[in-house]
């Protein structure tokens, strides 16, 4: 009777361990998710300012009309990978391939910005240099938004592959969720953007 | 009734559900023993072969002391060892811990779609109406109509609602529902509401252990292992009726506790807003649509004394049931002549119209100042944890005079730093060197940008605007990551410290952000009532009431001792004289202010009735005396409208 009882009692107590292990998960899985949020609306606020942006230059660039369809091309796609990625921020191949596209834009926006410098009238022009600024600002909040969202991350990683977690972990379907990285675009310069 | 009563009552609410509670685990043990005894016998029949019955106990008896023990004890450990670990997570999580287990994602503060913002724009105005810190919000991607609010203390409330509440209902009845969900918080029904999850979770972990046992079971039999006994699949499925029952009483529980307190909410909401129509037309949303207020999610049965409306949707739920009396009679209540009949809501009519409106009435403009006359300390006491439609035009007015690119800055997390760092600047030029090259040094270089960017707008603010703008970036700064709100906080300290003496204003902002900051980063969970007598917590008030009557009165030559004394005389009989500076200072207020938290409602009462006595005793309210009396109100956690200041 002593042994079953034993039994029992650690069965219950290993079921309540794996409910506690899951929750926890799931809290900071919660966490991450969230954090994404905030990377989203800035993004949003990116791709709107962008096309305004390259309207307006439009006038002065006549003969850099390649440049223009690339900053172009490259907004289209991270759009369409941002919506990917934010419908499911836990799956890593979403956020790589956000991360992948947003470094190209980066390039293409320096290129652009390159041109400002070619181009004195673009860069008198006050509405560009308006949206400018509004740009800088913008990614600068994507940043700050993507260092919040990466700390979660690193926190439900650290937490996933700890003892015993990490016993239940594949189990249970928590997945490795992926860093937003974006490549530096300084190292990108100059380099021609492909698609 | 006012504030302090309800809070009182909801604290008395607490006593009465632990000794329910307590019932209710001797009746889960009986039921549990049953439950073994049963399975016992039923696997005696299936084994008349094996020499024992199981657990070496035999039919014959109905009643073995030693097996009741055992059994007992199992499900107190069970029942306790479960709400202990759901009231741990929750004293971590707080609020935030509930809406992220409902499913809920945290909804920016920068969020720009019509409806988001409308949403947004409506917590704002009652958060600051109220002088509650802005709460966060969560949506719930649910196509019922619901809403709740959860938390221990104000600065670890959020607030949930579900898309089809954002979707559905106008503003006005979005403003009704809102209003419903800050009154919870004003009566204190949110923290019982917390502690009540936390200790019914164990109740209804029994039919989580019985679902266990019966899942092994299929395991085992798959695995072809003969061993396994039938009687565990009984007992299993047992339990599984047993816990079902701790469901039921947990419901009754709920029931008991909180039906009557959604009532005085919906009352308190018409009050609020002084529109019934709000409040009674989501009601009536609610009853003609046809997902009603369902919330559909395995957690809603653990949190379904949360919400606005029925959650759940089962068997017993009739309307003399369920945890919210049924949707006519509250209708009713609040229109008299409701005969109780609901027109079908058409979804795509309802949403497209609210969808419209909410593109097109960003700007609504709002009515004149409505002319208070606050000086009275006995109307400004009646108006914690009650304010009325005037603190709700106030707070609207408030907000739209509060430029727009200040606003936009304290909506984001990035920026909204930028705003608290400028705050905190000072106007004096030498002071204000000092301070930028600490803040060069201990922030982000743009967010130093920033800061400086916004400078100006901030300091052109008016005095009344500058204490509401703390309360905005709120939920924007709660949104940082760990690391990220630590270095914010050092970088405040640093700024704060970096002329080497600490403003009133400066305590009092750094006391608020992060006190409020605490609930998201730190640990929540209830504050402990300890003081029951004002006897113990008299050397505190003498602090306060020092401080107070200093600053108002510093400058005369009687140095405030007589509204010292007279506020004084309030609390306690016999002499008392204003505390020497050294005994004063900032830190012992804080001190004090911590310990006072810590005392019952009735004494907060009294305490806040003597600082108002102490502040308008010259008729008039400064500038100072109205930071401090916010700082104080803030820290017993009584939520002061805001106030004319002189």
């Amino acid at each position: 009777m002593t042994a079953l009882l034993v039994v029992l009692g650690v069965l219950v107590f290993l079921i309540l361990y794996v409910i506690v292990i899951y929750n926890r998960l799931v809290k900071l899985k919660n966490r991450f998710k969230n954090a994404f949020a905030q990377i989203d609306v800035q993004l949003k606020r990116r791709y709107d300012l962008i096309p305004n942006l390259v309207e307006t230059a439009k006038a002065y660039l006549k003969h850099e009309q390649d440049t223009l369809t690339h900053v172009i091309e490259a907004r289209n796609q991270a759009m369409a990978a941002m919506k990917r990625a934010s419908a499911h921020p836990d799956d890593a191949g979403a956020i790589k391939a956000l991360a992948g596209a947003e470094g190209l834009l980066g390039g293409a926006m320096l290129n652009f910005n390159a041109l400002q410098e070619a181009y004195p009238d673009l860069k008198a022009d006050q509405t560009i240099a308006q949206l400018s600024e509004e740009l800088t600002s913008t990614e600068n909040k994507v940043s700050f938004a993507r260092q919040a969202y990466n700390d979660e991350v690193m926190f439900y990683n650290t937490q996933r592959e700890t003892f015993p977690d990490t016993l239940f972990t594949g189990m249970m379907g928590f997945k490795e969720a992926a860093l937003f990285e974006v490549k530096n675009p300084e190292v990108k310069e100059r380099v021609e953007v492909k698609f | 009734m006012n504030f302090f009563g309800y809070q009182e009552k909801a604290r008395r609410n607490t006593a009465v559900l632990v000794a329910l509670f307590i019932v209710a685990i001797l009746l889960i043990s009986m039921a549990v023993y049953g439950a073994v005894v049963i399975g016992a016998v039923v696997g005696q029949f299936f084994f008349v072969d094996q020499q024992s019955g199981l657990f070496g106990y035999s039919s014959n008896q109905m009643w073995n002391v030693e097996l009741f023990l055992w059994v007992s004890a199992a499900t107190l450990a069970v029942i306790l060892g479960g709400s202990a670990y759901r009231i741990h997570t929750l004293s971590q999580g707080g609020g935030t811990a509930v809406a992220e287990m409902l499913g809920g994602s945290r909804l920016p503060a920068s969020a720009k779609g019509p409806l988001d913002r409308r949403l947004l724009n409506v917590v704002e105005e009652m958060a600051i109406a109220s002088g509650l810190p802005v709460p966060p919000v969560f949506i719930l991607e649910q196509s019922g109509v619901n809403a709740f609010a959860a938390g221990f203390t104000p600065s670890d409330t959020v607030i949930g609602v579900t898309r089809g509440a954002v979707e559905l209902l106008s503003r006005d009845e979005l403003q009704g529902v809102i209003a419903h969900e800050f009154s919870h918080i004003f009566n204190g029904d949110s923290a019982m509401k917390m502690r009540m999850m936390g200790m019914l979770y164990g109740i209804t972990l029994v039919s989580d252990a019985g679902i266990g046992l019966l899942t092994m079971k299929r395991t085992s039999r798959y695995s072809r292992d003969r061993g396994t006994h039938p009687g565990l699949v009984v007992i299993g499925l047992l339990l599984f009726i047993v816990g079902t029952i701790g469901v039921v009483i947990a419901d009754m529980i709920k029931r008991a506790v909180s039906r009557q307190r959604e009532y005085l909410a919906d009352a308190a909401a018409v009050q609020f807003t002084r529109n019934p129509e709000g409040i009674a037309n989501a009601l009536k949303v609610i009853g003609g649509y046809k997902q009603g207020s369902k919330i559909n999610h395995h957690s809603a049965g653990q949190a379904s004394h949360f919400f606005f409306g029925n959650a759940l949707k089962s068997w017993y739920s009739s309307d003399w049931w369920a945890t919210h009396p049924p949707l006519e009679e509250r209708i009713r209540r609040i229109e008299p002549g409701f005969k109780g009949r609901f027109n079908k809501v058409d979804v795509k009519v309802r949403s497209s119209a609210n969808m419209a409106q909410a593109s097109a009435d960003f700007m609504v403009s709002s009515g004149d100042r409505v002319a208070h006359s606050q000086v009275n300390p006995e109307a400004v006491l009646a108006m914690v944890g009650n304010p009325g439609p005037e603190s709700l035009q106030e707070a609207k007015l408030i907000l739209k005079k509060m430029p727009a690119r200040v606003t936009d800055f304290a909506h984001d997390p990035y920026t909204a730093r930028a705003a608290v760092y400028a705050l905190l600047i000072d106007s004096d030029a030498v002071q204000r060197k000092i301070q930028l090259q600490v803040l060069e040094k201990s922030a982000d270089p743009n967010v130093f940008r920033e800061t400086l960017e916004i400078l100006p707008d901030v300091e052109a603010l008016s005095d009344e605007l500058r204490l509401p703008l703390v309360e905005m970036v709120m939920p924007a700064l709660k949104e940082m990551s760990m690391p990220q709100y630590q270095l914010f906080k050092k970088s405040v300290g640093a700024l704060i410290k970096a002329d080497h003496q600490v403003s009133l204003f400066e305590f009092s902002l750094y006391r608020m952000v992060i006190r409020r900051l605490n609930g998201e980063f730190g640990r929540s969970g209830a504050i402990e009532v300890k003081y029951h007598r004002m006897k113990t917590l008299l050397p505190q008030c003498q602090v306060l009431l020092t401080l107070l009557a200093r600053t108002g009165h510093g400058v005369r030559e009687d140095g405030g001792e007589k509204p010292f004394s007279e506020a004084m005389a309030m609390l306690a009989e016999g002499e008392h004289s204003m505390l020497e500076r050294r005994e004063s200072r900032l830190s012992h207020f804080d001190q004090a202010l911590i310990q006072l938290n810590m005392a019952t409602p009735e004494l907060k009462e009294m305490v806040l009735k003597a600082a108002l006595h102490c502040v308008v005793c010259n008729g008039m309210i400064s500038l100072k005396e109205g930071e401090l009396l916010r700082v104080i109100a803030d820290g017993l956690d009584c939520p002061l409208p805001p106030l004319t200041m002189a």
